[in-house]
């Protein structure tokens, strides 16, 4: 490469670190002499070389700068001590350790302490409250048998109650009255002790009414075709009281129901005074006094449903409205409610005490609490 | 896993981490803290962890929460092995396990840590390593250099073996 007046610096620098050969610092010479200001700068250019400051910088962080090593800073017996507790050593290095420490007492000492010095686990020491900590997705835990047969078993549940309750009716009821024709005919009373036992001038609880048995019931069945009333006839029922509006009748005779008890409007069509407590009880107006009797329309209805279902909707109904049902009343429609489904004969019965307090509760023959 | 491997992991594992980060923090309420904030960072992830490999999940996240709560209250000042052997108070404890434990507790914190997975739960070096972010030679020094500590304190403090 040959010097010229655009690059001479870089051959001053060569030159004064020693990186030019013989030949180059030759070649440098001969420049120098045809160029003869530069000749000048060149020997001015050893000048400018810096020389090293003696004064002491130390960098005072080198030891954080550090990074551990893999040197274990352990005697060759105590590494080889240590390792033979972790397991890590060979078997056959490990018996001539055991043969080397069996041969000092210091040395076994030193074995020992070795061996005590490991952290056991303190068993006293237990997290409290570990279900804290749990999850219990549905998902994960109920098997899908299980989540379908919970949920028919509330659906079966919850249909028993829908089919023993009677829906709400509000319309107003009319009387239908059967001229010449006992509606019903009170029977004694059923067989329980709380009945037999009741004083004949006891006030008999709400709740414990109950329908007593009968051999054949004479039931009134209004005819509404063949005798309809004209408008002249509405008009004048409109006007008067539900206990007063006329309607044919046919009887029927039905077969009693001996398992379901059942009330009706016995009080009103009865003259004696066992069964005018339950007139009373009931809040219904008494009939008038020589008049034919009467049996309202809902009544006559009611009945038709309890030849097809076997349920007093009307006793049901005014039990509901007049007591404010508890979960064994709801357990026992339920359980009803079942039988009906089924087609089960499951009754259900229930005894209280004066307080109105369940001393006793029964599911069909083979189940009985009492207190 | 699933939840029920889940729950199952609660009941095989909570003692073993809390007693682990009892022993690092000698707090009982900021150790309950961290492992339940340790089994709920599972659970949030329990789709994506494997039942054999919770345990080693469940104590590299609470290794590594407890080291940030540490970091945070910057209460304990890990202190060097030349400090380990300084002055005792020269109390005489009558039971080994006492002065094994507070000889663990005036280890420095990497070597604490990595002895206490090793003798409490028997993890490997390897396992050590992937828990505290080791390769397994460091775990290996530590765990060296930590029972060496341990010794030299029994012989600081007279116990007769």
């Amino acid at each position: 490469m040959n010097v010229t007046r655009e690059n001479y610096e870089v051959f001053f620098l060569d030159y004064y670190e020693g990186n030019l050969s013989a030949q180059q610092r030759g070649v440098l010479m001969d420049f120098l002499s045809v160029n003869p200001d530069l000749k000048a700068e060149f020997e001015n250019f050893e000048q400018i070389i810096l020389q090293p400051d003696d004064s002491a910088v130390i960098f005072g962080l080198k030891e954080s700068l550090k990074k551990p090593t893999n040197e274990l800073e352990l005697s060759p017996r105590e590494a080889r001590m240590i390792a033979h507790f972790e397991g890590d050593l060979e078997e056959e290095a490990s018996r001539l350790l055991l043969a080397e420490v069996a041969q000092s007492s210091d040395l076994q000492k030193e074995f020992k302490l070795y061996a005590i010095a490991r952290m056991e686990p303190d068993s006293t020491i237990a997290y409290q409250g570990k279900s804290a900590l749990k999850h219990y997705p549905l998902a994960g835990y109920m098997p899908m048998m299980r989540r379908i047969a919970v949920a028919a078993i509330l659906l079966g549940f919850m249909a028993g109650i829908w089919f023993l309750l009677p829906t709400s009716d509000k319309t107003q009821e009319y009387a239908i009255s059967v001229p010449g024709v006992p509606v019903l005919i009170p029977d004694p009373p059923v067989d329980s002790e709380q009945i037999s036992a009741t004083p004949q001038t006891h006030r008999i609880p709400q709740q414990e009414l109950q329908a007593p048995k009968r051999p054949e019931t004479t039931l009134a069945e209004a005819s509404v075709a063949p005798s309809f009333p004209s408008p002249m006839q509405l008009a004048a029922m409109q006007a008067m009281p539900a206990g007063a509006l006329p309607a044919t009748a046919l009887q029927t005779s039905i077969a009693p129901r001996d398992e379901f008890a059942w009330f009706t409007w016995v009080g009103r069509m009865s003259e004696t005074d066992e069964f005018s407590a339950y007139a009373d009880a009931m809040e219904e107006p008494a009939a008038p006094q020589g008049s034919t009797n009467y049996i309202s329309l809902a009544s006559l209805a009611y009945s038709g449903l309890e030849r097809t279902t076997g349920i007093n909707f009307e006793r049901v109904e005014k039990e509901i409205a007049s007591t404010r049902l508890g979960f064994w009343d709801l357990a026992g429609a339920g359980i009803a409610g079942i039988g009906q489904l089924t087609g089960t004969s499951l009754t259900v019965d229930k005894e209280r005490d004066e307080d109105g307090r369940i001393t006793m509760f029964a599911i069909g023959d083979h189940f009985r609490i009492k207190r | 896993m699933t939840a029920l491997e889940y729950n199952q992991c609660v009941d095989a594992h909570a003692d073993g981490v809390y007693r682990f980060i009892l022993k690092n923090i000698k707090d009982e309420d900021k150790a309950r803290d961290i492992v339940q904030d340790s089994f709920e960072k599972m659970w949030i992830k329990v789709e994506e962890i494997s039942f054999p490999k919770a345990k080693s999940y469940l104590f590299t996240t609470a290794y590594h929460t407890m080291i940030d709560a540490i970091r945070k209250d910057s209460k304990q000042s890990p202190m060097d092995d030349a400090s380990f052997n300084q002055h005792h108070t020269g109390n005489h404890y009558s039971d080994l396990k006492e002065i094994l434990n507070e000889a663990i507790s005036r280890l420095p914190e990497i070597q604490r840590n990595v002895v206490l997975l090793r003798d409490y739960e028997g993890y490997s070096y390897q396992e050590i390593g992937e828990i505290t972010g080791l390769n397994e030679s460091q775990v290996k020094v530590y765990i060296y250099r930590a029972r060496n500590a341990l010794k030299s304190y029994l012989v600081s403090m007279d116990v007769v073996v």
